[in-house]
């Protein structure tokens, strides 16, 4: 098995699926536990049309997608202020607009082929620069979420309460949009646009079937992800599938035996 | 006459141009026990909100005079009761100004846990997870988490949503001996009539956009002056980090104290749920 190691493009996809499966379920925890579950969705398709800016304007893709996805996130912020109780109709309506953006700016693109790779990802053929920003974004995520673990978790739970107690909620959901809007734009390349938002959120489904305190929710949606990269990549390889799918597929197939044998309390 | 902990002065409040509160006074005295009812959408959560500075006032002013205010928020929706935390990780955030930004629980912090989830008669559900607790024991977990920063002020937005009657009737117990054991000042927001009426000082009516004293309550509450106290705690909460007495205070120290103490003899019992107000005879006090 470890043949597959000898290729330098295998090494640098582990090593990216690795970082990328650490940070996401990170993210996916905070946004699914504020019942904003499709917001990596609604992102990963907006990243799209910052992806097609990108190949117009002839600058790097993930920059625009960075750039697209952190106004589309804080446009769903400001919108949900304005639907408070109804958050899913600010998700449905920047879905919408990257959507229809990105199909039409798609359109434009004479580089089919690079812009088809941002749908699906391409884990087997990423730069050392994606490498490095992959990495650089990682620490970001990790050291922020670390040092904000008790806020984090106390502003998902209870924002009122948090605003009460003193908690900067204001800036905290900011930093949080942030890299909400990072990690998926770096992460879209990777494993696809299409398919960040089942890794935001199918780890964090696993660990909530079998963890006994926020703790290890966080620490087994991470365990699961890393998990379903590593068999995902694995069997992508000797099966000479398309890694995104066969990744996100894997974590499917080991969440449904789970929620059939979970006990609703 | 105790100093007041509440002051709601000539206060008016709108929604844009829909008057929720119009002209509305008030005063919640230092470890009163207090009730404010109304049907839904009379205006007592907008009250709530401008005593918790959640909402400011359109004209008047509320001072509350309390350094901390425990705030225990409505559980029964599935946001709040299928959160997965346990009940540990969920009273510590009570703590979370305390331990600061950026740093971690330390040990002294687990142990006020530990007791003021003593205190509630949670302690061996600590390790539990939320969801997996009944309403009425969401609903003790909350009530600790808001008593772990040692608020001098408890605000209590609905307490007995989803909850069964008898999960209802422990809760209150357990308000009634924070009030009377350790003088804590409390106010409840409610549509439960009956209770509110057997376990508070006095309690106001939310109607109309405006807010008036029950009558019926001020007989009670002369009634119980005599009873309550307005003067000094009996004891200092096991929570209260200042506290230098024993830490591992137990329920059933808090009845053979009790025994002890002619003048605790009308605080309802734990177990038996008993109250010495229904023994004289006067259901609505």
């Amino acid at each position: 098995m470890l043949d597959m190691f000898q290729y330098a493009f295998m090494q640098k996809a582990f090593l990216v699926g690795i970082l990328l499966a650490v940070i996401i379920p990170l993210i996916g925890v905070i946004v699914v536990l504020k019942r904003l579950s499709m917001v990596g969705d609604a992102l990963s398709h907006t990243s799209l049309a910052g992806v097609a800016l990108g190949l117009i304007l002839g600058i790097n893709p993930i920059i625009g997608a960075i750039v697209v996805c952190i106004f589309a996130a804080f446009s769903i912020e400001q919108i949900r202020k304005k639907f408070p109780r109804y958050a899913e109709i600010s998700i449905s309506i920047i879905m919408s607009v990257g959507i229809g953006l990105a199909s039409i700016l798609s359109g434009f693109i004479e580089d089919g082929a690079a812009f088809n790779s941002f749908l699906f990802g391409s884990i087997v053929a990423i730069t050392d620069t994606e490498v490095a920003l992959v990495l650089l974004v990682t620490v970001i995520v990790v050291t922020v979420f670390l040092l904000l673990y008790k806020e984090l978790m106390f502003i998902t739970f209870d924002e009122q309460g948090a605003v009460l107690a003193g908690v900067p909620v204001g800036k905290i959901n900011f930093v949080v949009t942030l890299l909400t809007a990072i990690t998926v734009s770096v992460a879209a390349r990777s494993v696809g646009a299409l398919m960040v938002s089942s890794l935001m959120v199918i780890p964090v489904a696993c660990a909530m079937q079998i963890a006994n305190s926020y703790k290890k929710t966080v620490i087994y949606s991470v365990l699961f992800a890393i998990g379903f990269t590593v068999v995902g990549l694995v069997l992508s390889y000797y099966f000479n599938l398309k890694p995104g799918g066969t990744i996100v597929l894997t974590g499917v197939f080991v969440l449904i035996p789970l929620m059939a044998f979970h006990k609703e309390p | 006459m105790g100093k007041p902990m509440i002051t709601v002065r000539n206060v008016s409040f709108a929604y844009g141009r829909d008057n929720v509160l119009t002209d509305v006074n008030f005063i919640v005295e230092e470890q009163e026990y207090v009730g404010i009812i109304g049907a839904n959408g009379a205006g007592k959560s907008t009250l709530m909100k401008l005593i918790l500075g959640q909402l400011t006032p359109s004209k008047g002013d509320v001072v509350v005079a309390a350094d901390s205010v425990g705030y225990v928020p409505q559980v029964g929706f599935s946001a709040v009761s299928n959160f997965p935390a346990n009940v540990e990780e969920i009273v510590l955030t009570g703590l979370n100004k305390e331990i600061g930004m950026f740093h971690f629980p330390k040990k002294e912090h687990r142990k006020r846990v530990y007791d003021v989830l003593q205190l509630a008669g949670m302690e061996d559900y600590r390790k539990r997870m939320l969801s997996e607790l009944s309403g009425g024991q969401q609903q003790r977990v909350m009530i600790a988490r808001a008593l772990v920063q040692n608020p001098q002020l408890l605000v209590l937005d609905e307490p007995l949503t989803g909850i069964d009657k008898e999960a209802g009737e422990q809760l209150y117990q357990l308000l009634f001996r924070l009030n009377r054991e350790y003088g804590m000042t409390i106010v409840m927001v409610t549509h439960n009539m009956e209770q509110v009426a057997r376990y508070t000082n006095r309690f106001y009516h939310v109607k109309n956009g405006t807010v008036h004293l029950d009558k019926s309550s001020i007989l009670c509450d002369e009634m119980l002056k005599d009873k309550m106290i307005l003067s000094k705690p009996r004891r200092r909460a096991p929570y209260d980090a200042s506290y230098k007495g024993r830490r591992n205070f137990s329920r059933q120290d808090a009845q053979d104290n009790t025994s002890g103490d002619d003048s605790r003899k009308d605080a309802p019992d734990d177990a038996s749920g008993n109250d010495s107000r229904q023994e004289k005879g006067d259901g609505a006090c």
